[in-house]
């Protein structure tokens, strides 16, 4: 949204060159791009708290795995036990 | 890389080096920043925050600059359009309206292209500024750079990578409009 006015009697103010080159910094801007682009020096596992992060998803993972382990085997010995009675 | 003030001036070999290595878009930066700053000052009207929405303009440019693709518009459409994103986004976040002001000869020059007789009558004027205040935002943009920020048709095409034609009709299908506006009052 913008609105209008009129201006009846200033002449319109321009920066000078000299204000523009004040704002004008390629070092500041290339150190910023650096800082959001460049990976960490620390790596995470050095980092507390992504350390108990990755671990957690490391446990979380193991806890699944072996519950997945032991849901298949009930499965296979439910079969066998079901093989058996027909025999 | 030695930088020869032919591949200074051409914009496509400019942006070429820049994708191959960021460090030269400072080339890019140094052609354009002025130009960008002067842009966003006229809407924001202080010198500060043009400086910092500039910076902002220029860093997103620098990260997208891989993106870019010459479709034939010039690369400075490209910059402008980013720099308009970033004047918006300073608005909304603010929550502030963008307020422009214009100087009483700019808007002379509407009133004699919607074929208005008494320029000079202040309340013709001011009714003229009711009727842009009620613009949709996307017609007060292109307004804007025709009438307050002296962009010629063929710029106008560029900002918004359309045809000078399209760019002539999009003008003169809103001035037809508030003449029509215009003419209900």
């Amino acid at each position: 949204m913008r609105t209008y006015k009129v201006n009846r009697k200033d002449t319109p103010k321009v920066p000078s060159k000299e204000t523009i080159e004040k704002y004008k910094d390629f070092s500041a801007l290339s150190h910023e791009y650096d800082k959001m682009v460049k990976r960490p020096k620390v790596p995470l596992y050095k980092d507390k708290k992504m350390f108990l992060v990755l671990l957690l998803v490391a446990l979380v993972a193991i806890l699944l795995s072996q519950m997945g382990d032991r849901k298949s085997a009930e499965e296979d010995s439910e079969s066998t036990n079901t093989e058996q009675v027909e025999d | 890389m030695k930088v020869t003030p032919e591949i200074f001036n051409d914009d496509q070999q400019l942006v070429l080096l820049a994708q191959k290595d960021r460090n030269a878009f400072g080339l890019i930066y140094e052609k354009y920043f002025e130009r960008i700053y002067l842009f966003v000052y006229k809407r924001v009207q202080d010198e500060a925050k043009a400086g910092d929405i500039c910076q902002e303009a220029m860093l997103k440019a620098m990260f997208n600059i891989e993106k870019y693709e010459n479709r034939g518009a010039p690369f400075t459409a490209w910059l402008y359009r980013i720099a308009s994103n970033e004047v918006n986004l300073f608005f909304r976040k603010s929550k502030k309206i963008l307020s422009v002001e214009i100087q009483e000869k700019d808007l002379k020059d509407i009133m004699v292209e919607i074929s208005l007789q008494k320029i000079d009558d202040q309340d013709e004027q001011d009714k003229l500024i009711s009727a842009l205040n009620s613009l949709k935002p996307e017609h007060s943009e292109i307004i804007d750079l025709r009438f307050f920020m002296r962009y010629s048709f063929k710029e106008i095409a560029e900002f918004y990578n359309i045809t000078e034609a399209n760019a002539k009709m999009r003008v003169y299908r809103i001035l037809d409009r508030l003449k029509k506006g215009w003419k209900t009052k």
